[in-house]
């Protein structure tokens, strides 16, 4: 922030009202309430205070909000809640594949052979002259269960990370696989507009691997 | 927790263990982070149940992830990124339920007391009200600086946005706000 420019050298107007030093002022007084504002703006915005009572009252009603927000807790659950919370993520995380515990080396082998499953899938359903809609059955079935969910997961995971909520969109390996968009396109346009929706064509599937597919296929559905 | 330089060094020595196949080193993370990351999670989705659930979601997320994990930001931060990214996805799921944050559970709900509040109860639910009508980046960002004490630089981080954003986010979450709770 530039200082000098944003307090130019001149005093308030008197009675109150509202110029150029307050609208200023008023700009930076949440980052000043945090104590974040740069010293010499804060000196600046503290002497203007001194002057200016309207300024001085937004001052106090921002503090006020953010005295009374801070002071709001979230209410602790309690010990035994706590004993309880690792416990239980333990046996959920028990219940993960084993895949998560390979060790690197052998994991990329099987991250990569599910993908070359998926791609050799994926194509040979494409070359097939079936329906649409036929296809596009067998694409979702073959990609559900054909291949492990949780492997085919894994693998999506690392070729198509923008899938997975704590990596930005994008991010991905140069690797020769469709993205994430291309995928969604190509499945796209297997059904046809009158039938419209692919979540439609994965209601023949088992509820656990049409849950996976919604999930990994259309994030922004789910 | 703290996003001390220390604290930086302990998570960061923890998640090298965890990818050196120390499993128990994931377990001391998850002591470390859990009573915030449920905090936040409350903050966000304004109960119990749904805390809960999104506290367990987050680290069972982080453990399936955290091999590929390279410290490029450090662990809290890639935390809270999928807390906020797993709360708006259940806010999608729950886009019905119009109560959000800074909720509480009834006192019955819990072993222990409430902590005393020492601000006015009509005032507060007013402020509860307000703040979950905010956007949701303007809210998110005022969680993070006010409740989780993050600074800005950190939650452009977790946010994927630029320090300024940030701090525009802030400012006009603040002044929503004020304008919501002078009504």
């Amino acid at each position: 922030v530039a200082d000098a420019r944003l307090f130019p050298d001149r005093p308030s107007a008197p009675g109150g009202s509202m110029n150029t030093d307050c609208r200023n002022v008023r700009n930076l007084l949440p980052m000043a309430l945090l104590g974040e504002a740069e010293s010499e703006a804060t000196a600046r915005i503290e002497r203007h205070l001194s002057e200016c009572a309207e300024c001085r009252a937004e001052s106090d009603r921002h503090s006020s909000l953010l005295g009374t927000l801070s002071a709001t807790e979230v209410p602790d659950p309690g010990q035994a809640y706590w004993s309880t919370f690792l416990p239980r993520l333990r046996e959920r995380i028990s219940k993960e594949p084993v895949m998560a515990e390979l060790p690197a080396k052998r994991r990329e082998w099987a991250v990569a052979a599910a993908v070359a499953l998926f791609l050799l899938g994926a194509a040979g359903v494409l070359t097939l002259k079936p329906s649409p809609r036929e296809r596009s059955r067998m694409t979702l079935s073959f990609l559900a269960t054909r291949t492990s969910p949780d492997t085919l997961r894994q693998a999506l995971d690392e070729v198509l990370p923008g899938s997975e909520p704590m990596q930005p969109v994008g991010t991905g390996r140069a690797l020769e696989v469709p993205g994430f968009v291309e995928l969604q396109r190509a499945l796209d346009s297997l059904v046809p507009p009158e039938e419209g929706d692919p979540a439609s064509v994965a209601d023949d599937l088992s509820p656990q691997a049409r849950a996976w597919l919604l999930k990994a296929l259309m994030p922004d559905r789910v | 927790m703290t996003s001390s330089p220390d604290r930086y060094e302990r998570d960061l020595a923890l998640v090298r263990r965890f990818q050196g196949g120390e499993g128990n080193a994931f377990d001391a993370l998850v002591e470390d982070h859990r009573r915030e990351v449920y905090r936040l999670a409350y903050r966000l989705l304004g109960n119990h149940e749904d805390a809960d659930d999104l506290a367990q979601e987050t680290f069972l997320r982080a453990y399936r992830a955290l091999r590929r994990f390279r410290g490029d930001s450090s662990f809290r931060t890639w935390l809270t990124r999928i807390v906020l990214n797993l709360a708006a996805d259940r806010r999608k799921w729950v886009a019905k339920r119009p109560q959000i944050p800074l909720e509480f559970v009834p006192e019955e709900d819990f072993q222990e007391p409430m902590p005393a509040a020492s601000v006015d109860p009509i005032r507060k639910e007013v402020l509860h009200q307000a703040v979950s009508q905010l956007p949701p980046r303007q809210r998110e960002t005022l969680i993070l600086r006010v409740f989780q004490e993050m600074k800005f630089q950190e939650i452009a981080a977790v946010m994927g946005c630029t320090v300024g954003t940030a701090k525009a986010n802030f400012f006009h979450a603040l002044k929503g706000l004020r304008e919501r709770v002078r009504g």
